[in-house]
């Protein structure tokens, strides 16, 4: 799984931004290298992120890891 | 290489439009459509340019050749076997990056590297990046990667002749990549130029009414009850026409028949038999499908399918399944043996093997008609107009969710039993919404889907209805073979509110699920009944004349929606499990919850009735 998420942009010093969230517990969706991914709440759980203080809404996130 | 054809394999990431180019370049019809993993298998096809002739490999999309999944596992293996004489790599014009990072990777392979074979960059989806402002730098791009760089729009055929012409010129020649190093980062930042900083802004706001907790729902439920609407109200104009038209033809060709020299009994066989079970599968099937299909192929164009996946998500993981199982469900809609070929997008084995297993739940096309039909003779009598085609969408959406709900049910079922296991993780791609293109939709699922199933059923309507003709009038012990088979079946069916006529019909359906009602109709009319067809109403009359109520009418829909896959889908399970006990398995579920469903049914009808 951490490989594909590599590939699919959720990689180290990459930008991803959230763009689409379900409520309770459902995917939410992340734009990475201009693509739209889809991931369940316990896979994006275990990508670090640091949050981009510019805080365009919705916020833009740095991978720290 | 002079003499013999080069091979090009096509490759690319999942929904740039790598069998929409196959298809433009070929003139095959692959399948395509708007999500990612919609081809799963390796197709070819043959196309000459320039004078020389070349065999296209369209290869399952991929994100990168790691060899994890079967879609790169296949695209991998035939990379590295050699086969390929140029490699075309496919990206979309508003992705660049990943399609680089794909590219960076196929350079890097050693095979690549020591032949130096022709290598072409295909920048897809032109026309639908400059209508988003986004500008690509293609010289930029040709300088540093040093391989032939094209732009095209695998939609129209235009800028085809681009592609064609970097294919000639490349053809046979050698490229050197050993020095090439370039980061797909910095690459796609320098070439890529966004006019407004907001491309995605539209999108943005159709995905949160598509997908918001309310809306899309509502959207989902919606969006079938319209299609079926206009399925039903639209079908039956035509499917009168097609009847009056067809039955007119029946006496004079047993007159003409007749003239020929062909005796009674063949001629009884041929036009009562055959020809009037041929008119029937022809004006009751073609026009429902032909509306249903072309509006669902546009739907799957336009890119809605994996929000609908995404807003059923929930479900899935609760039932431990994966939510790509939803994509395979309405794949499944069209046909249950492409719908299980398709289970190859779901990664894990655990979960693909339950998807595989409940994609029988979901009517194929071969069994809506029978639906459409049963509702419309029996459930919707004395309702007239425009509420009618309503009412009648209603009730097949109806019977769709109550196949979405014994899906999750049996994934819920089979993940807590037979496949114990927790859910796995699986990512999923929401590609751009694109508009379809209804003018090649509505040609295209009118040939292809339309004329095939249309043509399966007609194919076995044939010997079907020469096996009834013969079972009926073949005598074994002061009883014909037809009522042998249907007398011991008979007790099984009236307990499940069938009778013994319908449960052989669906053993006999068991080629093709289309001619499950002819057969019906064919050993009904061998019993000796004289029913006038003069309309569609008449076969109400025939059905009736055999003890058919609307209980009857009830459990063969259920019936129909929960019953063994046909052989088709059969062979395709075992082909994809592999094992005979799985197979197995995908036949007796369905077939069980069928049974006590029906039979549930009829006993709660007969305390009540």
């Amino acid at each position: 799984m951490a490989r594909r998420l590599d590939q699919l942009g959720f990689s180290p010093g990459e930008t991803v931004r959230c763009v689409l969230k379900k409520p309770r517990g459902g995917m939410s969706a992340y734009l990475a290298r201009s693509a739209v991914i889809a991931l369940r709440e316990s896979d994006a759980a275990v990508i670090f992120v640091r949050t981009d203080g510019a805080g365009t809404p919705p916020p833009a996130r740095h991978i720290v890891s | 290489m002079e003499s013999k054809t080069a091979v090009i394999a096509l490759m690319g990431n999942p929904n740039v439009g790598k069998s929409t180019l196959f298809n433009a370049l070929t003139g095959l019809r692959q399948h395509t459509g708007n999500w990612p993993g919609k081809t799963v298998a390796l197709a070819r096809g043959r196309f000459s340019c320039g004078g020389r002739d070349y065999l296209l490999a369209d290869l399952p999309g991929i994100y990168s050749l790691d060899a994890r999944s079967e879609e790169e596992e296949v695209a991998s293996q035939f990379l590295r076997s050699g086969l390929a004489d140029m490699i075309l790599v496919v990206c979309d014009a508003c992705c660049l990056e990943r399609g680089l990072h794909l590219l960076k990777q196929v350079l890097e392979l050693e095979w690549v590297r020591d032949t130096g074979v022709p290598l072409i960059l295909c920048v897809n989806l032109w026309d639908e990046a400059c209508r988003r402002g986004i500008r690509v730098d293609l010289e930029l791009l040709q300088d540093v990667l040093q391989i032939p760089v094209v732009a095209c729009s695998a939609r129209s055929r235009r800028t085809l002749e681009g592609v064609k012409q970097a294919i000639s010129e490349s053809a046979g020649t050698v490229g050197s990549y050993q020095c090439l190093d370039f980061s797909p980062h910095r690459l796609a930042e320098e070439t890529v130029h966004m006019e407004t900083e907001h491309f995605r802004r539209l999108e943005e706001r159709l995905d949160r009414i598509v997908t918001g907790p309310f809306t899309g729902s509502l959207l989902m439920v919606a969006l079938l009850l319209g299609v079926f609407w206009l399925t039903m109200a639209g079908a039956n104009i035509p499917a009168q026409f097609l009847w009056d038209l067809l039955f007119s033809l029946e006496d004079g060709l047993a007159q003409g028949l007749a003239l020929l020299g062909a005796p009674p009994v063949l001629v009884q066989l041929l036009v009562y038999g055959v020809y009037r079970v041929l008119a029937w599968v022809v004006a009751v099937m073609l026009p429902p499908m032909a509306i249903f299909f072309p509006l669902f192929t546009l739907l799957e164009d336009s890119g809605y399918l994996p929000r609908a996946a995404f807003n059923m998500d929930r479900c899935f993981m609760r039932c431990r399944a994966c939510g790509k199982q939803c994509l395979t469900m309405a794949m499944g809609l069209g046909c249950n043996a492409a719908g299980v070929t398709g289970c190859r997008i779901i990664d894990s084995p655990r979960e693909r093997l339950v998807a595989i297993l409940t994609n029988a739940l979901v009517p194929c096309n071969g069994r809506f008609p029978v639906l459409t039909a049963m509702i419309s003779l029996f459930f919707l009598s004395g309702v007239s107009g425009g509420f009618r085609s309503f009412l009648a969408a209603l009730f097949l959406t109806a019977f769709l969710l109550l196949g979405v709900a014994a899906t999750l049910c049996s994934s819920w079922l089979l993940s807590r039993t037979l496949l114990k296991g927790l859910p796995s993780s699986f990512t999923l791609e929401l590609p751009c919404y694109r508009r379809p293109q209804v003018g090649k939709v509505l040609i295209r699922s009118l040939l292809d889907r339309t004329v095939f199933v249309l043509g399966r059923a007609a194919a076995s309507a044939i010997p079907a209805g020469v096996l009834i003709w013969t079972a009926a009038n073949l005598h074994l012990g002061g009883q014909s073979l037809l009522a042998w088979l249907t007398g011991a079946l008979d007790p099984l069916g009236r307990l499940m509110g069938l009778d013994g006529v319908i449960l052989a019909a669906f053993l006999l359906g068991f080629p093709a699920n289309e001619i499950v009602l002819p057969i019906i109709l064919m050993a009904y009319l061998q019993t000796g009944t004289l029913v006038e067809m003069s309309d569609l109403s008449s076969l109400y009359q025939l059905l009736t004349a055999h003890g058919w109520t609307w209980q009857t009418a009830l459990s063969m829909m259920l019936f129909c929606l929960f019953h063994w896959p046909c052989a088709t889908t059969c062979l395709t399970i075992k082909k994809e499990t592999g094992s005979l006990r799985w197979t197995a398995a995908a036949i007796a579920l369905p077939t069980l919850l069928g049974f006590l469903l029906c039979t549930a049914v009829h006993f709660v009808c007969r305390l009540l009735f």
